[in-house]
């Protein structure tokens, strides 16, 4: 994640608030709700009270069956309608529009069922006064007793008492009471036609009561479903208040543990995420105080520590340079003085070698030529006995001074010159002319000469004559060290990018040199050859050229398999002065 | 035959008269000489063919004495005698010319023939 610092500490601070946040929203909305389902408790209340009192005016309707009460109970009917118009679409849609659908219906319902109730209540009033009529017209009938002796007064009257208890309790027993005086009315109709209005009046009443009987009761019905609507829907939104209040509490713990426990956690981790890069850098800069410069900041985070350990990157890798260019010039100080060193001893040898070389060489010259003188002298004389064993013992002498003017005329070859005079070479004609120098020992041996001469060197401006003898010394070594064999000699460059120093190296296929002395070879007067062969000068010589050169000269050998030596010369002779 | 006139100039006298005396004996007229005013007197007297000349002399170098004789022998013979030749004398010998040189101690073989070429002649001894 790439964030940065403050961005970490909003994540931080963020969400523990979010949480909290997250819980009073919720808190309210459902305390702003509860409030609303209060309000709509009270809407349902309302109408339930109305309904209420459309049935008690619905009671006194049934009760005075009149116009007046019936037009009460019309209004009532009204203004519950016009109530339950002024409640709000969005209040119906809440509360459920299809309660408000169901209990519109049921209102027509009712309204209409009261309309042919009070209709029905009008047919009555008309057939009761019929039933009156007819029924004081047949009491005066039974009265005035023209009549079969079968229609008695006391019947009709009793008829006639059924009627009213008919008419004023309006239930089964009363009823039943008169079905029994309507049916031995009806015996009666074969003997007294007049009893028949009064008997038909009587049943259509009947029916027309047991008619809004059942009207009634659908009334009732309608009305009752009306109430029920009503308190179902305030029961409803009760209940939705009381699980309402039931949950806030726990979602205000809840949101209270989770800010106890995650808020903390929260915290820390944003704490720590922030930290921990610095320390990181901290950490490093205690390894780096220990010497370790290779150490980096790690860059894991984009936020404000990246460019600080960008930045501290950047001042490490001057460091790690500043301190490896620092070291490279104390290894090359330290190379340069070595070399100061090994110079410095070599040229005190040199001029040691060279002052006991020029006082030997003259007494040596004397003995030279004394010793010639009696040569001469005796071998211009007659014969005498031990003249042969003289003249021998002179040729012993003059063979040692021989060998003695061998090792002081190398000597000199140290002796100093005070400038390194520079001419062109090309080195790989050098080394032709040098194996030249050497042709008939090679050719003696039959040894096989191989030239791998890299074309494009660049010329060498050094002094010839020493770098004649550098390679002269070498490969008079390598023809002494085999009888037959191969002398292999390569040019090049020592390396492939600068073109400063040529390396040149001379294998041969000889004896090769035992790990043991290889540190010697370059050292006066060290020889492995049979005294009379070897100076040990060759390569200490060598040696004292090449460093003379601002070159270097290295071996490796190996028994029995052969030799390498690798002489490495710079292109421009850098002198060192001694 | 006139035999050849050798001059043998140096400071180390048995060196001088041994070698002196071994080219008489092999038919040189050879002297020595140990400084450099025996040397003039004797190259004005009786001029030499050649002069056998140490380089290394104590007073006088052996290139100096060379160039004062050439003086009033231009025509002198040299060859140079040394323990070993440093560079700047070789250039300089070679800038005077008409010089050789032999390192000590010397092969009288070597030298016999270096005598002979340098005056012109096949051999001396016979
Ligand atoms: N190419 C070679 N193979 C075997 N040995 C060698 C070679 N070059 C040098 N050496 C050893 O190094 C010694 C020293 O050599 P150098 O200094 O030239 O003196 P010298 O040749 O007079 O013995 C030799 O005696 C020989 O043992
Ligand atoms: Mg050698």
């Amino acid at each position: 994640m790439n964030l940065k610092i403050w961005h970490k500490m909003i994540i931080g601070i963020a969400i523990p608030s979010f949480i909290a946040i997250l819980g009073g929203v919720l808190t309210y909305v459902y305390i702003k709700d509860v409030k609303k389902r209060q309000g709509f408790v009270l809407i349902a209340d309302d109408l339930k009270e109305q309904v209420l009192e459309v049935r008690r005016n619905e009671k006194n309707f049934v009760h005075y069956k009149n116009k007046e009460h019936f037009d009460i109970l019309n209004t009532e009917i009204g203004q519950l309608e016009k109530n339950l118009s002024t409640i709000s679409e969005k209040t119906i849609n809440e509360i459920g529009e299809e309660n408000f659908s169901r209990f519109r219906k049921t209102i027509l319902e009712y309204f209409n069922l009261s309309n042919a109730l009070f209709e029905n209540y009008q047919n009555e009033s008309i057939s009761t006064e019929k039933v009156r009529e007819e029924g004081r017209e047949l009491e005066a009938f039974a009265v005035s007793g023209k009549h079969a002796f079968e229609l008695s007064t006391n019947f009709v009257l009793h008829l006639r008492i059924l009627e009213k208890n008919y008419m004023l309790y309006r239930d089964k027993k009363s009823l039943d009471a008169l079905h029994k005086g309507l049916a031995e009315l009806k015996n009666l109709i074969p003997f007294c036609n007049e009893c028949i209005p009064y008997a038909d009046s009587l049943h259509k009443l009947i029916s027309l009561y047991e008619k809004s009987g059942a009207a009634l009761n659908e009334l009732q019905g309608a009305g009752n479903a009306l109430e029920k609507i009503t308190g179902e829907v305030a029961d409803r939104e009760r209940q939705k208040i009381n699980s309402f209040l039931n949950l806030t509490p726990r979602i205000v713990l809840a949101v209270i543990l989770l800010l106890c426990t995650l808020g903390p956690f929260f915290v820390y981790e944003t704490a720590s995420y922030i930290v921990a890069p610095i320390k990181r850098l901290v950490d490093i800069t205690k390894k780096i105080s220990e010497g370790d410069l290779s150490q980096r900041a790690a860059i894991k985070e984009h936020d404000e520590t990246y460019s600080l350990a960008m930045s501290f990157n950047t001042m490490l890798d001057h460091l790690q340079l500043m301190h490896q260019s620092l070291e490279k010039s104390i290894e090359l100080l330290r190379k340069k003085q070595e070399q100061l060193v090994e110079a410095e001893k070599l040229a005190s040898l040199g001029k040691f070698a060279v002052g006991v070389a020029h006082e030997i060489n003259n007494p040596l010259a004397i003995i030279n030529e004394k010793t010639g003188l009696i040569k001469d002298v005796i071998g211009m004389s007659d014969d005498f006995p031990l003249k042969n064993k003289l003249l021998d013992t002179l040729v012993g002498i003059s063979d040692s001074v021989n060998r003695c003017r061998v090792i002081t005329h190398r000597l000199l070859g140290f002796a100093r010159r005070t400038d390194i005079p520079v001419e062109i070479i090309d080195i790989n004609s050098l080394l032709k002319e040098v194996t030249g120098f050497l042709e008939k020992d090679i050719f003696y041996k039959s040894i096989k000469l191989k030239f791998n001469f890299t074309d494009d060197l660049p010329p060498i401006e050094s002094d010839k004559i020493q770098l004649q003898q550098v390679f002269l010394n070498i490969i008079k070594n390598a023809i002494d060290a085999m009888e037959d064999g191969v002398i292999e000699i390569t040019t090049g460059m020592k390396s492939r990018e600068s073109r400063d120093i040529i390396m040149v190296s001379i294998r041969d296929t000889g004896h090769g040199i035992p790990e043991e002395i290889q540190k010697n070879i370059f050292e006066p007067f060290f020889t492995t050859k049979q005294k009379g062969k070897g100076t040990g000068l060759g390569l200490s010589i060598t040696y004292g050229l090449v460093k003379r050169l601002g070159g270097n000269i290295s071996v490796k050998s190996r028994v029995n398999e052969g030799t390498t030596f690798f002489v490495e010369i710079p292109v421009k002779a850098e002198a060192v002065k001694v | 035959m006139k035999p050849v006139k050798v001059l043998i100039v140096d400071d180390e006298i048995e060196f001088a008269t041994t070698l002196a005396e071994r080219l008489r004996l092999r038919g040189y007229d050879a002297k020595a000489v140990y400084c450099a005013e025996d040397t003039f007197a004797i190259a004005k007297s009786d001029t030499p063919d050649i002069l056998l000349l140490d380089l290394r002399m104590p007073g006088m170098s052996g290139l100096e004495i060379l160039m004062t004789v050439r003086e009033f022998a231009p025509n002198i013979k040299v060859i140079l005698l040394t323990g070993h030749i440093d560079l700047e004398e070789k250039i300089e010998g070679i800038r005077i010319s008409n010089f050789d040189y032999l390192m000590k101690p010397v092969d009288i073989n070597e030298l016999t023939e270096k005598i002979d070429k340098a005056v012109g002649k096949q051999s001396n001894v016979g």
